[in-house]
């Protein structure tokens, strides 16, 4: 028997066609052997073309008995106009076609045949790297797969129907009102239906259609009762809620959760088809109405959210419960009631559903497993805030933001919140952020805490550095920085510090290394000391030192983001962030650098053309030494080239100078290098006179070099037959070089070092 | 979800056929890669290299397969393999192995007999490739375990050589496919026997000697049933598949022989159905009842691919037309007989995909699927033709 076909109903279109549409056709019939297709009218835009199509059906027979036939008829519809940048659509002919168990088809339009839903995601898309014969393949393939069962992504799971034309969006946690569905938590005994209250998001936008975001099931008669006071408090005007564009919703299910496996694919549009589908799926529509209506009157505007939950007989693809939920809105004005009924036939439109974000969804698509643990940061501005959110987006909360600072109108130039937290405190306003993110999850370890870095390791604040893995600084602040050299921190916590330097054309990370050695502090010096191997370092630190001549400063170590007079575009603080974030979160088992300490680097340069250019560095631990109140720290292999030269002298001792920083502040001495003695030095088993010949050149060239950063620091002679203290002769110098510096116009204090082999044997006098 | 393929390339006679899980775990059987096709009037050999290539995955940087299953060491089973497998430690590819595309084969199954009977080049180089693998065994280096470096035995021929190393007999079941427990998929060991193992000594016993399996496909772990079987054997003849259904029978393991695709043995051969040559005796031209037998298991409408060259009444076995007309003859419909040198055309063969569904492998043909964007590569007919152009008028 010949089969009903739908294209019989349509006229033969008479028009024009495109050249690329009509190029297609032509590959079309040559594919499928027909030297001419025919040609309908399916609307204004588009052409339909019917076609017959063969199909590799199952050797075991089709899944189900489903009606797939070996040739199938189908309709191609191209529109006209937009064709090939709009891929065209394909329907089955047949009126007979077993449309009701397919979930791979869209829900139907003016009662035209379903679309299939050839492939996941945008068909456009899709197209645009296709063509048209790949089309009719998978139009094959989605027979044959239709055929044998195999459209289903998962055959342990219920494939839901497939939404098109759909009006607006339902946001709401699948979760918590499958859970109202399957524990029958009806309003009224012996129900289906229960409340919920919605904010209905489009309302001041030019979109046409609303969406709906759930903010609280309203389950059982105590919570309703609750809404209903809330209500008749705003009962005059209702305008409280209707301000906020509050909208009281229905959760509707089926009686006695029967399961079904139709698919619906001819959804309704008015309120008599609703009810003839509630008859269908066994869902009562009415009496939850007639309850939203009366005698309470929920409506508080016109368009009401339904949610229809459809009990299937597998746990829906993508959802942990069986409970699939059709998402309808009913619009009902005024006119529309009569009696707490509605007696119009009013409009029913569908929604799709996003399901509000959480922390695991984030962390899926994000593809970031949490390896850091929980993090304090110190800093929640420019570049702070961005990387907290970087890493709230990739779903890691377990953050304590710690910054005593307000969110001033300038801030939002860089900061990554926006202008409703004006005013309030940057840690308090981030914790917001994140929480309104994750709106529906309890994140008990994000913390914002009021006040500055330093503050947390005082008192009762004190004890709970211990739960941290990992503590960031991104404050830029100096003080801060030398708090922590200074600070005795024995927890086994992870210390980084990130900043920007040369006005965002550096962004520097610092990862100190096991049992804090080396220091933050430490990995600053020695990324300083990269002047001798990166030319970028050297200018960088001759630039610096220019520019601390007209603004009267000492050489500035890090840029602070807060400052209004900062020139920093926004863009270049992201850059950083999302760099350090990334280094941070691959590193979070030190994989790299393991017990060493780490300096990471992103430079930036414009000058012929846009370019970024990362670097990375090891450092090993330092050689720490104490005298008195100094901390003398040498790196790790000047005490070799020490001994090496006392060695290498025998048995005269010999000596030189050595090349550093000294922070009075903190009261360090960091030596970064030895300069050895100079040719017109004497020496003799007891004695050393350390000469001049090119001392002082080679000491200016590392000042200059080095943007004045490093230079002479103190000196260092051996005894290599002992004493290991300061001789007479040792101490008439000391006395000699301490006259001098005192009257430096930048005091430091004299700094030897006697080297014996029993050891270095430091000594500072001030 | 992903789901299983079977891939049958068309090599003439001799087979290749690559199994892909839906995890992405890679199973080739037998290979016979000829060099690619010279130019376009070769072009009926299809480049299966590059396809196998395409088609298995990369782990840094380097191809390789999951499982390596040499049914039995004659050259239209293993052709080839010396020159795209890589052979030795595999912590030493280099990058002259990358630069040469070497397969590295993680888990190699052979039988017993590829130490024994090895005439060819590529045989001789899997032999090698097998003993270093047997010797991490008889060392019990941990290394023996790495990829690359795996090796089980399939049938045990009781030689103490082999004492040490993992084997799988006739009987059992195979879950587990290089180090990883397949949930959906299995393989049913038919063969080889013992027996036939000690007693195959010569040249033409390898045949005898083939490994015989049944894969066993699921779409999702805890289905209860089989979504797929597919039965091979190598060159198997008639005598072993006797042996195949009696022992089956005897063990109540008549499931195990059920297919819903029947690789053809030895190329479509008479050798299934009974002695060769075909003339020789008029009782060789009648087929054995138990060959028969077990075509007899097929489910649904099934599929028995023919991998060999297209299949002529005048051509000397294999292939064999009376073999195809046997075949036939249990089939509801030809287009059921799947002749690899005729699909899609004799001129351009080229290989036939069964995707696993729920009802049974399905051809799939939307792996055929282009790309807009496209380029040729230097295998192109035209690229290696000479191309001429004149101004002159004719």
């Amino acid at each position: 028997m010949a089969l009903k076909l739908y294209s019989n109903s349509l006229k033969p279109y008479e028009g024009g066609l495109s050249k690329y549409v009509h190029a297609s056709l032509l590959v079309i019939g040559r594919l499928l052997g027909k030297r001419k297709l025919k040609v309908y009218e399916w609307d204004e835009n588009h052409i339909a073309i019917p076609v017959t199509i063969n199909v590799e059906l199952p050797p075991r027979g089709n899944y189900s008995g489903i009606d797939i036939k070996k040739k199938e008829p189908i309709l191609i519809v191209f529109d006209i106009n937009c064709y090939p940048r709009k891929a065209p659509k394909a329907f089955s002919d047949r009126l007979d076609f077993p449309k009701d168990a397919l979930s791979h088809l869209y829900v139907a339009k003016d009662d035209r045949p379903a679309p299939l839903c050839l492939i996941r995601g945008s068909i456009d898309e899709w197209f645009a790297e296709k063509e048209i014969g790949d089309y009719v393949l998978q139009i094959q393939s989605w027979f044959s797969d239709a055929a044998s069962g195999a459209l289903v992504e998962d055959g342990n799971q219920f494939d839901p129907i497939r939404l098109e034309g759909y009006r607006g969006t339902s946001i709401y946690k699948y979760k918590e009102i499958a859970d109202v569905v399957n524990s029958n938590q009806s309003i009224m005994e012996g129900q289906n239906f229960a409340l919920a209250l919605f904010l209905e998001t489009e309302k001041e936008t030019d979109n046409s259609f609303p969406s709906f975001k759930m903010m609280k099931v309203i389950p059982n008669a105590d919570e309703f009762k609750k809404a209903v006071e809330l209500l008749k408090q705003v009962s005059d005007s209702k305008n409280g809620l209707v301000d906020k564009n509050l909208q009281f919703g229905l959760i509707v299910w089926n009686k006695e959760l029967k399961p079904t496996s139709d698919y619906f694919v001819n959804l309704p549009r008015n309120f008599n088809e609703l009810i003839e589908f509630g008859k269908k799926t066994n869902i009562d529509f009415l009496s939850g109405l007639f309850f939203y209506f009366s005698p309470h009157s929920l409506k508080l505007i016109d368009n009401i959210p339904v949610l229809a939950g459809i009990k299937r007989s597998k746990k829906i693809i993508g959802y942990n419960s069986d409970i699939e939920f059709v998402n309808f809105y009913i619009t009902v004005k005024d006119a529309d009631l009569k009696d707490g009924t509605i007696v119009n036939n009013v409009p029913v439109s569908f929604q799709m559903h996003n399901e509000p974000l959480s922390v695991e969804k984030a962390k899926e698509i994000s593809n970031y497993d949490n390896q850091l643990g929980n993090v304090l940061i110190f800093g929640a501005g420019a570049l702070g805030s961005k990387v907290i959110m970087n890493f709230a987006r990739g779903g890691h909360t377990d953050i304590t933001i710690v910054d005593g600072d307000k969110l001033s109108p300038h801030n939002l130039v860089r900061h990554a919140l926006l202008s409703g937290q004006i005013g309030k405190s940057k840690s308090v306003a981030v914790k917001a952020a994140i929480s309104e993110l994750y709106r529906h999850d309890t994140l008990p370890n994000l913390v914002s805490r009021n006040i500055d870095g330093e503050e947390m390791f005082i008192g009762e604040n004190r004890k709970s550095i211990a739960q941290f893995n990992w503590l960031f600084d991104f404050t830029a602040s100096k003080r801060l920085q030398n708090f922590l050299a200074r600070e005795t921190i024995s927890e086994p916590i992870n210390i980084c510090k990130g900043s920007l330097m040369n006005e965002g054309k550096l962004g520097v990370l610092l990862v100190e290394g096991k049992n804090r050695n080396p220091r933050v502090d430490d990995l600053q010096i020695l990324l300083y000391d990269l002047y001798k191997r990166e030319k970028f370092v050297s200018e960088y630190l001759q630039t610096e030192f220019e520019k601390s001549k007209d603004e009267k400063s000492l050489v500035s170590v890090g840029v602070g983001c807060n400052s209004e007079t900062t020139i920093l575009a926004d863009e270049i603080v992201s850059l950083h962030a999302a760099a350090f974030c990334n280094v941070i979160k691959k590193e979070a088992h030190r994989s790299t650098f393991s017990d060493n300490g780490f300096i990471y680097l992103t430079s930036i340069t414009t000058e012929h053309g846009f370019k970024v250019e990362s670097h990375s560095f090891q450092v090993s631990s330092l050689i720490v030494m104490k005298c008195g109140d100094w901390e003398i720290r040498f790196k790790s292999n000047i005490p070799e080239i020490l001994k090496s030269e006392m060695g290498k002298a025998l048995p005269h001792e010999t000596g030189g100078v050595f090349i550093g920083i000294i922070n009075k502040k903190t009261k360090c001495i960091y030596v970064t290098d030895v300069l050895l003695a100079p040719l017109d030095s004497e020496a003799n088993e007891v004695c050393f006179f350390r000469g001049v010949e090119g001392l002082p050149e080679e000491i200016d060239k590392i000042k200059k070099m080095s943007g004045q950063t490093f230079g002479y620091i103190g000196e260092w002679h051996s005894h290599p037959f002992g004493p290991m203290g300061l001789s007479n002769v040792d101490m008439r110098t000391v006395k000699k070089f301490l006259n001098e510096f005192r009257q430096l116009q930048n005091p430091i204090p004299v700094f030897i070092t006697i080297v014996t082999p029993y050891g270095l044997h430091p000594f500072v006098i001030e | 979800m992903a789901n299983h393929y079977i891939k049958f390339y068309p090599v003439e006679n001799g087979d290749t056929t690559l199994i892909t899980l839906s995890d992405q775990t890679t199973i080739l059987i037998d290979c016979k890669l000829r060099a690619s096709a010279e130019d376009e009037k070769d072009k009926e050999k299809y480049d299966v290299k590059r396809d196998l290539l395409e088609s298995i995955k990369k782990r840094d940087n380097n191809p390789f397969i999951d499982v390596f299953i040499l049914t039995h060491p004659d050259q239209d089973h293993c052709l080839g393999f010396s020159k795209n497998f890589y052979c030795g430690d595999p912590s030493k590819y280099k990058k002259e192995n990358r630069d040469n595309e070497e397969i590295i084969v993680d888990e190699l199954w052979a039988t017993s007999i590829l130490f024994d009977v090895v005439t060819n080049d590529d045989a001789k180089a899997l032999k090698k490739e097998a003993e270093r693998r047997r010797k991490l065994w008889d060392q019990d280096s941990s290394e023996k375990d790495k990829p690359g470096n795996r090796i089980c035995m399939i049938g045990y021929n009781g030689d103490e050589k082999f004492e040490n190393v993992e084997a799988y007999v006739p009987g059992n079941t195979i879950i587990e496919i290089n180090n990883k427990v397949q949930t959906n998929f299995e393989f049913f060991v038919h063969s080889p026997f013992k027996k036939t193992l000690i007693t195959a000594t010569s040249e033409k016993d390898k045949n005898y000697s083939s490994i015989v399996l049944q894969a066993r496909f699921k779409i999702n772990a805890n289905d209860d049933d089989f979504a797929t079987f597919f039965l091979f054997g190598g060159d198997a003849d008639h005598y072993s598949w006797k042996e195949v259904l009696d022992k089956s029978k005897a063990h109540n393991n008549e499931d195990k022989l059920k297919w819903d695709i029947f690789l053809s043995p030895h190329h479509c051969s008479w050798t299934y159905f009974n002695d060769v040559p075909y003339d020789e005796k008029e009782e060789n031209k009648t087929p054995k009842k138990s060959s028969l037998d077990i075509l007899d298991y097929k489910v649904g409408k099934g599929k028995i691919v023919a991998s060999s060259k297209v299949i002529s009444k005048h051509d000397k076995n294999p292939p064999h037309w009376e073999a195809k007309q046997q075949y036939l003859k249990k089939l509801d419909s030809s287009d059921n007989f799947i002749e690899l040198a005729k699909c899609p055309s004799e001129d351009e063969p080229k290989p036939v995909i069964f995707k696993i569904t729920p009802q049974g492998p399905v051809k799939d043909d939307s792996k055929k699927q282009g790309s807009s964007v496209a380029s040729a590569g230097g295998s192109l007919g035209a690229v290696k033709s000479k191309g001429e152009y004149g101004s002159e008028t004719v």
